[in-house]
């Protein structure tokens, strides 16, 4: 049986909401044991979001918890409780990784800044994914993905120029910085691979969106522009509508021919839509052209043959598409796990494929707590009396 | 004592173009790894060509800005990797690195003759990672994707926009950089497994499939409850209000998610309105969210009234999320990000000294940095294949003769560029500034 990559890797996450667990997803998916923190009392607030199963809310419900959460552990234990803090600091003495997310200042003041665990463990890295960072004038400032998708001008950019701005929706922001979490993680524990030594990985969400900015941030630096929300790429014409939903229709240089028999419509070899600027120009009569072809056909036949003539068009798929998309079935990406309370599910499978280490075979999340006792002795070896002291003293 | 950074040492060769693989080689060099750009003078990396930088450059239009941002940090050559010459090149390359990146198509390397098959008998502890649209295998395998066009096959389009209207333009992409940093995990986790096996590996990863992790939440409720999550503007699941709010100002917002019932009386006190605050209609988090229209509209006649950072500040004061719509010029004057260093000035031949984003990946011990500028079109063809394969100049002249190295495009159309006054046109341009450079103190 082929070992996962980060099959020697241990865990201790004691993040909430989106970002930290998104991060500790990725590496559990990876093969590295995480154990998940949370507060004996409702446990991560995540299991507080829906979309919930048959709508209805409740802790082992939440699907965005279902999500996060895949192949962890769970541990219920309250750290701020001195004697849950002890047995926080204990695990982290044998962990590789310690993920957190909360407000910057928090660690310190519970005893567990990144020098009191270094101290502990010396090869120790701790994760932190915070919407601002540790530092800096905005750290500790409430936030959503909203308003720092705002803050990281993308909102500006989207919508209609005369309606409120638009933010992409669900978890996006998020789980972009539990993704650069991931990767820092994984950068300092190379790091310790030659040194021995941890570090603490300062991750701030805002920061990490800016990357996602990038093409347009320059625009200022390098030609003094600030854009609005109807600038957008010369190549494509956006989204248009057709028969049964709608298809992203790609325009491209010196492919108007091929574009022209795709959808039957001699106008548009006209010269004014050959080049990047005329389409700017015309962009509402080209927009018409092709409308008027797309209405009659759906969106997965355009985009295959659009595709077949080599033309870069995208469908747009919901969520019921996404499980019956021919490409997804063929490359078995939903994957189905077993659940206690809502049974068998899809899920999405893994974000990349490994020759030699595949990635973990997907275990549904846990229950809020449901392997404290099995960490506890295994770990600390304690047993069913001093399990059930710590219950009375609410610390697990 | 000054630490190591985390990859030196490690020898990445960066086959890739456009946005997503030149970013994960970009995230690999700011930590110390030596990434070799390889491109072809026949077919520029066509990112070269992306947005003009004022003024300067026009004889060189293929060293433009994107250019600059994406591919610093690394060395470049050129090899035209259709000759044989170039592909015995190559492979002495590889039997020297540790990574390679691609992003072609999937047939592509195979034709080349050099596929991962291929790169292991040369060299066992190779990574190679293969970044395509649609992943290496199934019915889709060789469709033309880019993050614009793979975004709404993944999923993301649908549910982005207003709840009246069609999918949103996601004119920044998503896709594309969260690909790249997938694809940077994926190499750093083969790297941690070849530390204790010696073993290299190959790694197929789709843009697609790794989008769709994005949106893991919404899929959910159509596995669970066979229904597809439909787009509805700013709104939140379970957050209200939860939206945008036009300030005093031209175009000029305030992004506001109110998480909590205490957060709500938070917002009414701060807004002077205890009418609000006790209306029995509001108190619960289901209900504002089933009243948001209506709540949306009380918040609104606070906001126009005050300048969006002056209500950004008052609402953060009350523990509420809050954070004015900036455009992209503010964000080079923001004191955060200049408190936390996030840009620094890098110096460019003949295009003068621009702000580059640092990282987000801030390591305490060993921090990133920008190791070098981008490189010009072949810069490095001399060190490289003198200097690290030993080469001799007949040799390289050779193959210079026969176009497979080259520091100028061989004639290829210079791809358009849409100039800025036809943006005017459209009315796209929020502001133009001609005096940029003072602004950022770039002189």
């Amino acid at each position: 049986m082929p070992e996962q990559a980060l099959a020697d890797l241990s865990v201790l996450d004691i993040s909430q909401q989106a970002a930290g667990p998104f991060c500790t997803k990725l590496l559990a998916g990876l093969g590295a044991k995480v154990i998940k923190i949370e507060s004996p009392r409702g446990g991560d607030p995540a299991r507080f979001e829906g979309p919930f199963f048959q709508d209805q809310p409740g802790i082992e419900n939440s699907g965005l918890f279902l999500f996060l959460n895949t192949n962890k552990r769970s541990l219920s234990l309250d750290i701020t409780k001195p004697e849950g803090k002890r047995i926080f600091r204990q695990l982290a003495e044998t962990a590789d990784v310690v993920v957190e997310s909360l407000t910057p200042g928090t660690m310190e003041d519970l005893g567990l800044s990144y020098s009191a665990l270094a101290s502990l463990n010396p090869g120790l890295v701790l994760t932190s994914i915070t919407p601002f960072g540790q530092t800096g004038p905005y750290a500790g400032f409430a936030a959503t993905h909203l308003t720092l998708d705002a803050m990281a001008g993308l909102t500006y950019l989207r919508g209609d120029l005369n309606r409120q701005p638009l933010y992409p929706g669900g978890f996006i922001g998020d789980c972009a910085g539990g993704l650069a979490g991931f990767v820092g993680t994984l950068t300092a524990l190379l790091e310790r691979d030659r040194s021995g030594l941890g570090q603490q990985v300062d991750i701030s969400i805002l920061e990490v969106l800016l990357h996602y900015a990038e093409n347009y941030l320059i625009l200022y630096p390098w030609q003094g522009i600030v854009p609005n929300r109807e600038f957008w790429p010369s190549s494509a014409t956006g989204f248009l509508s057709c028969r049964d939903g709608y298809e992203r229709v790609s325009t491209v240089v010196g492919r108007n021919s091929d574009l022209s028999l795709l959808v039957e419509r001699p106008e548009l070899l006209d010269e004014k839509f050959g080049t990047a600027i005329g389409r700017t120009k015309h962009l509402e009569e080209l927009e018409a052209v092709l409308q008027s072809w797309l209405a009659e056909h759906d969106k997965r036949e355009i985009f295959e043959s659009a595709q077949e003539r080599r033309l870069p068009f995208g469908y747009v798929a919901t969520a019921e598409d996404l499980v019956s998309d021919p490409q997804n079935i063929a490359r078995k990406f939903f994957i189905e796990a077993d659940h206690p309370i809502v049974g068998k599910a899809k899920y999405p499978g893994p974000p990349f494929r490994m020759s030699e280490t595949p990635w973990q075979s997907t275990t549904a999340a846990p229950l809020l707590g449901q392997h404290t006792a099995e960490i506890l002795s295994e770990f600390l070896g304690y047993t069913c009396q001093d399990l059930a002291r710590l219950r009375e003293d609410d610390v697990i | 004592m000054t630490s190591e950074q985390p990859l030196a040492g490690l020898r990445v060769l960066d086959l890739s173009t456009a946005w997503a693989g030149p970013l994960a080689g970009r995230l690999l060099s700011d930590f110390g790894a030596e990434v070799i750009k390889i491109e072809c003078c026949q077919r520029p990396d066509i990112i070269r060509y992306e947005r003009m930088a004022e003024g300067k450059a026009d004889g060189k239009p293929w060293e433009r800005s994107w250019w600059c941002i994406l591919n610093r940090g690394r060395f470049g050559i050129t090899l035209n990797l259709t000759k044989e010459p170039a592909k015995e090149i190559f492979l002495k390359l590889v039997a020297l690195s540790d990574v390679v990146i691609e992003n072609y198509s999937p047939r592509v390397m195979k034709n080349f003759g050099l596929h991962y098959e291929v790169l292991q008998r040369v060299n066992p502890r190779v990574i190679m990672i293969s970044m395509s649209a649609y992943g290496q295998t199934g019915p889709y395998r060789d469709y033309i994707g880019y993050g614009a066009t793979i975004e709404p096959v993944a999923g993301l389009s649908h549910l982005a926009g207003y709840h009246d209207g069609p999918p949103l333009q996601l004119d920044s992409s998503i896709g594309d950089p969260s690909c790249a940093f997938f694809g940077a995990g994926a190499l750093l986790a083969a790297l941690h497994h070849r530390n204790s096996t010696g073993r290299g590996q190959h790694v197929d990863l789709s843009e697609a499939e790794s989008v769709m992790q994005l949106i893991g939440s919404e899929i959910m409720d159509f596995t669970l409850n066979g229904r597809s999550p439909m787009r509805k503007g700013n709104r939140h699941r379970r957050m209200a209000p939860h939206n945008c709010y036009r300030c005093r100002g031209e175009d000029e917002w305030v992004a506001i998610a109110v998480e909590s019932d205490e957060q709500w009386l938070a917002l009414c006190r701060v807004m002077d309105r205890w009418d609000l605050a006790t209306d029995e209609r509001y108190a619960e988090e289901t209900h504002r969210w089933q009243n948001q229209d209506i709540l949306d509209k009380e918040i609104e006649a606070w906001a126009i009234q005050r300048d969006r950072s002056m209500a950004m500040e008052s609402l953060q004061a009350a523990g509420i999320a809050a954070g004015p719509l900036l455009q992209n010029r503010e964000l080079f004057e923001d004191p955060h990000l200049r408190a936390r260093g996030y840009w620094q000035i890098v110096e460019q031949p003949e295009l003068g000294r621009r702000p580059f984003p640092t990282t987000s990946l801030k390591l305490s011990r060993t921090p990133g940095s920008i190791q070098r500028r981008a490189p010009t079109l072949g810069e490095h063809n001399h060190y490289i294949l003198r200097g690290l394969l030993g080469l001799p100049d007949e040799v390289i002249l050779q193959l210079r003769e026969e176009e497979i190295i080259g520091e100028v495009p061989v004639p290829n159309p210079v791809p358009e560029i849409v100039p800025v006054s036809a943006w005017q046109e459209r009315g796209a341009v929020a502001h133009f500034d001609l005096n940029y450079r003072q602004r950022l103190g770039l002189v």
